[in-house]
């Protein structure tokens, strides 16, 4: 059985790529709803 | 093939499934985001809005409310269900990760039911609204005992996995470690306490056995020496000494 406290290289990256990509997401966000709410 | 949750060693996942992973994910923090300035925007006009349909409402919903809340509750559905079907093939630890969805759209709200509850934006200055205040409370509950029960569940997976690493075979937490150690060291001690105590015994018993065997002897050399004595073979004073000798090598 393998040690599951060795974990591969890709789940380091995956785990940045996640950080990323929810910061990206609340950003997103606030970028639109500001946007919209905006009159034109 | 996908991977049951915790059922085998992560391996090096598919460009589809990241991609579903990170975009599911990203588009749950994109939707709770929404949600909650949406949430802010109607309980900053009163706590209830209206948009179309025949009748004239009383407060309008702002434009971004209107156009945003319906989708970003679609939204929770559709990015949930990519990120779970990306997660799946990533392996369960990443499929948990999306479960924080849940107590970060509770607290979320709730923040915003206690903030606009303590601090009404409209009505009489200093009043509390305590329908908001209930609900403030109960969304804070709903998303906080989740969280604390499941990061305590994950402590405890951290630790039995350490405790793997250390070279033991185990599978359990690291209390259960910990438990297993303690119960070998005491078991440990019962067992070499047994030992001594049946060492004692075997060796009283021995003592024991030769006392006797020593008390044997001397009464036959006794009755030896007195059949010698009553034949003839000994003078009464060989009798004697040699009686004396025997009483003291016994009492020896």
């Amino acid at each position: 059985m393998m040690d599951p406290s060795i974990r591969p290289a890709w789940e380091r990256w995956l785990a940045i790529a996640l950080v990323v990509a929810i910061v990206l997401g609340v950003a997103i966000a606030l970028w639109l709803y500001a946007a919209v709410s905006t009159p034109a | 093939m996908s991977n049951l949750v915790g059922a085998t060693a992560p391996r090096t996942p598919g460009l589809g499934a990241v991609t579903a992973y990170l975009i599911g994910m990203g588009g749950l923090a994109f939707t709770i985001t929404i949600l909650w300035l949406s949430m802010r925007a109607v309980m900053g006009i009163g706590g209830a809005c209206a948009s179309g349909g025949p009748y004239v409402p009383a407060v309008e919903c702002p434009d971004a409310v209107e156009l945003l809340t319906p989708l970003s509750i679609f939204g929770l559905f559709i990015f949930g269900g990519l990120a779970a079907w990306g997660g799946a093939n990533l392996g369960g630890r990443w499929i948990g990760l999306i479960a924080l969805g849940w107590p970060a759209l509770f607290l979320s709200l709730g923040w915003n039911f206690l903030e606009f509850g303590f601090a009404p934006p409209s009505g009489s200055d200093g009043d509390l609204v305590w329908s908001w205040i209930f609900c403030g409370v109960v969304f804070v509950l709903m998303g906080g005992i989740p969280l604390i029960v499941g990061l305590r569940g994950a402590a405890m997976v951290a630790g039995s996995h350490r405790a793997y690493a250390g070279g033991r075979v185990l599978v359990g937490p690291k209390q259960g470690f910990d438990a297993m150690r303690d119960l070998q060291e005491q078991l440990q001690q019962a067992v070499e306490q047994r030992n001594a105590e049946r060492a004692d015994a075997a060796r009283a018993e021995a003592g024991a056995a030769y006392a006797q065997e020593q008390d044997r002897d001397v009464a036959a050399r006794l009755e030896r020496l007195a059949r010698l004595h009553a034949a003839g073979d000994l003078t009464d004073a060989e009798f004697d000494a040699a009686k004396r000798a025997t009483l003291a090598g016994a009492s020896r």
